[in-house]
């Protein structure tokens, strides 16, 4: 496999209330990133509200500006674009390769536009192409996601939700992309199109070689589409695993905590299980010192409370994770409760 | 499997003329329900083509005086004539009038004379004239056959002026200056409250306070020190633009703020973050993306502030510092009736004030039923 995009020390630092005559406070959303996107695989990342994951996803496209650190974009010929320092002009082209899938479908597409003129909007900024061939690539790329073509002269408002989202993916795929950025992009429908949706995005990506990074709260989607998960936990990543392992045999607490919290349906398995989630994500301005899960940790020592643990291989394998005990706490995985697939 | 299973599954019902509609049918049909606003859009475009046509409608010259019909009370328009044997005559008319010496005051005073019948002709020929400036006509919408015989439908003023040509002319420079005037503040407003709104930062705070620190000044005393300003020999034309730069210099800080609010709420929305991450130019964001979610909204505030300019023209050229003398609007016209001794002998020279009043109801009813049409979660 070969790398697709890679993120290096990349924080993100927000001013808050700064005003004309005072400083404003600072609020660190990511705090050292790093992680790579392999071509063609599925890259999950998951976490609380507030962890900072729609904010990662944002700096890798670009949509805020980051503080620090870098985004390189690998290009076929084995070049590397470093994207964070690229103005408007400079990112133009690159903007064809990485695209967004929006989370709220209702607000994703303006109410103003055609459907065809929504779809189309990505093929004339970039003036791709016009006229009749214009036309048909909108609408056999609507096709692929299931809008039929006389619906194209519609205006959003008339589609369902789950229409929308795929019309919000015909937009992101209208441009043949390399990476796709899907920012909870399903959890906004309802369960019944959430599978259809997720369906469609697996065939898509089978279809156009394409690679996803899926940003999402729900484990049960996320166990189901993704190749591997990164966790994150107040702007940091606390663990990177194969999909398999993770559910598998956790390594780091907060991921346990995260797998507890999964809902089971059958009861007689339900039983006998403890819910551990306890307390609240901290307010980002106010960071613990030390590993900053410790407050919330059932494993913590004094250790935790000193010193920050850093992100590191686990035992030589593919699963990262920044416990200082990862080696030696045995953690509990989603099959230990539930012995088969959690979602599908 | 799932993309073949999906276009077969999807509703196929979702087709006819109510889906298809643009946000601008949608807006006129729930304008449409709102009876008295529909009521008022009619009353408002009867308003504007008055204005548009005012040398066709006007009997006579605004200017064109007349030393023997001072204050000459309205004569009114018939249509039937009764004669003294009782047959019917029909065809309109306007009766004469006769002078009358008060005996007590020694005044003299014109009394309507009924026996006096002057036939009126609906498009009459007269003296060629040239319609809005541009198109030559000979034909007046109605006059009297015998262009001497006094002719004032709506009474005459203290020279003897036509009121009803004088209003005729007046509606077309009130209603105007409030056109004229809410088009450059819609300019200055869009622009600088765009500009707020879309960068935002200390350029948007810096022009947030100017506003607010003009719309903190009290108007009257503002306007009146501006006007007061302006050269006495400026040309009627360049008076009218001033005094129109002048209302617009307070109207455009109302319109910027709807702007810029409107920028605010959809700069953050998803569909704009999606055309920014298209790679569009913030030109193409601007005035693809964004405009056109919210001139419906322009519009109706738009609309709601014209009433304001033509009142405020109208209160400035009644204090007698807005347009001047040989200018004829609604300010001016009331004037004419600024002491109570006039009133009482010539009421009539108040129909300007009652065109105010009929206008901007109209114009306010209108922009609310566009307001409540503009915003669908509104009620």
């Amino acid at each position: 496999m070969t790398t697709l995009l890679s993120v290096e020390n990349l924080s993100k630092v927000f001013t808050l209330g700064a005003g004309l005559f005072k400083p404003g406070r600072e609020l660190v959303a990511l705090h050292d990133i790093n992680l790579t996107v392999e071509a063609g695989e599925t890259l999950a990342i998951v976490g609380e509200s507030g962890c900072g994951k729609t904010t990662l996803g944002r700096c890798i496209i670009k949509a805020q500006p980051v503080t620090e650190g870098h985004v390189y974009y690998h290009q076929e010929g084995g070049e590397k674009v470093e994207l964070t320092s690229l103005d408007k002009k400079a990112i133009k082209p690159y903007r064809r390769d990485i695209r967004m899938i929006f989370q709220d479908p209702m607000s994703s597409l303006n109410p103003n536009m055609r459907v065809f003129d929504i779809v189309a909007e990505p093929l004339r900024v970039h003036k791709i192409c016009k006229g009749r061939e214009l036309e048909d690539r909108v609408v056999s790329t609507l096709a692929k996601v299931g809008i039929p073509a006389d619906a194209v002269g519609r205006y959003p408002h008339a589609f369902s939700g789950g229409q929308r989202q795929r019309i919000g993916i015909a937009r992101a795929l209208v441009l043949d992309p390399k990476l796709v950025i899907a920012d909870e992009a399903v959890s906004a429908l309802d369960v019944s199109i959430q599978a259809q949706v997720l369906n469609l995005l697996d065939d898509l990506k089978e279809e156009f070689g394409l690679t996803y990074i899926f940003i999402s709260h729900d484990l049960g989607v996320v166990n189901y589409i993704a190749d591997r998960v990164v966790v994150m936990y107040l702007g940091h990543v606390v663990e990177n695993a194969p999909t398999e392992l993770l559910f598998e045999r956790p390594r780091h607490p907060y991921t346990e905590m995260l797998l507890e919290a999964l809902p089971i349906a059958d009861p007689t398995r339900r039983k006998g299980r403890k819910k551990e989630l306890k307390g609240e994500i901290p307010y980002l301005g106010n960071r613990p010192q030390g590993c900053p899960f410790h407050t919330r940790c059932k494993y913590a020592e004094d250790r935790c409370r000193a010193e920050k643990p850093a992100l590191r291989p686990i035992n030589g394998t593919a699963q990262m994770a920044a416990c200082h005990f990862a080696e030696t706490l045995n953690l509990k995985g989603a099959y230990d409760a539930a012995p088969q697939k959690v979602f599908a | 499997m799932a993309v073949d299973t999906l276009q077969t599954s999807l509703p196929v019902a979702v087709s006819g003329r109510a889906t298809r509609e643009s946000q601008l049918g949608l807006m006129w049909r729930r304008f449409r329900r709102h009876k008295l606003a529909l009521i008022s859009l009619w009353v408002v475009v009867l308003f504007y083509l008055v204005a548009l046509l005012a040398e066709f409608l006007a009997p006579t010259d605004p200017g064109a005086y007349s030393a023997r019909y001072t204050y000459a009370p309205p004569q009114g328009i018939h249509f039937v004539a009764v004669n003294e044997d009782g047959s019917w005559e029909f065809g309109p008319y306007v009766n004469g009038y006769k002078t009358e010496i008060d005996p007590v005051a020694l005044r003299r005073t014109f009394v309507i004379d009924e026996e006096v019948r002057l036939p009126v002709r609906f498009f009459a020929e007269s003296k060629p004239y040239m319609l809005a400036g541009v198109i030559p006509m000979s034909i007046k919408f109605m006059g009297v056959e015998n262009p001497r015989d006094p002719f004032y439908i709506l009474g005459a003023d203290r020279l003897g002026r036509d009121m009803l040509s004088r209003l005729i002319h007046g509606t077309r420079i009130s209603l105007s200056i409030g056109l004229v005037g809410v088009t450059m503040s819609l300019f200055f407003g869009i622009v600088i409250g765009g500009f707020a709104g879309y960068y935002g930062g200390w350029f948007d705070s810096a022009v947030m306070r100017v506003v607010e620190f003009i719309r903190s000044m009290p108007t009257i005393p503002l306007w009146l020190g501006l006007a007061a300003a302006l050269p006495k020999d400026w040309s009627a034309l360049q008076t009218y633009f001033a005094i129109t730069l002048i209302l617009s210099l307070i109207g455009w800080t109302e319109l910027a703020r709807v702007v810029r609010g409107r920028f605010l709420s959809l700069r953050t929305e998803d569909f704009v973050t999606a055309a920014q991450l298209d790679g569009a130019s913030d030109w193409r964001i601007v005035t693809r993306h964004m405009v056109p979610s919210f001139t419906s909204h322009i519009i109706a505030a738009a609309t709601l502030a014209i009433p304001g300019m033509i009142l405020a023209e109208t209160a400035l050229s009644f204090l007698g510092l807005g347009l001047q003398a040989p200018i004829v609007s609604w300010g001016t016209l009331l004037q004419d009736a600024q002491n109570i001794r006039t009133l009482a002998t010539a009421p009539w020279l108040l129909a300007p004030g009652v065109c105010v009043v009929i206008v901007i109801l109209a114009l306010n009813f209108f922009g609310d039923g566009l307001r409540d049409a503009a915003d669908p979660h509104g009620r």
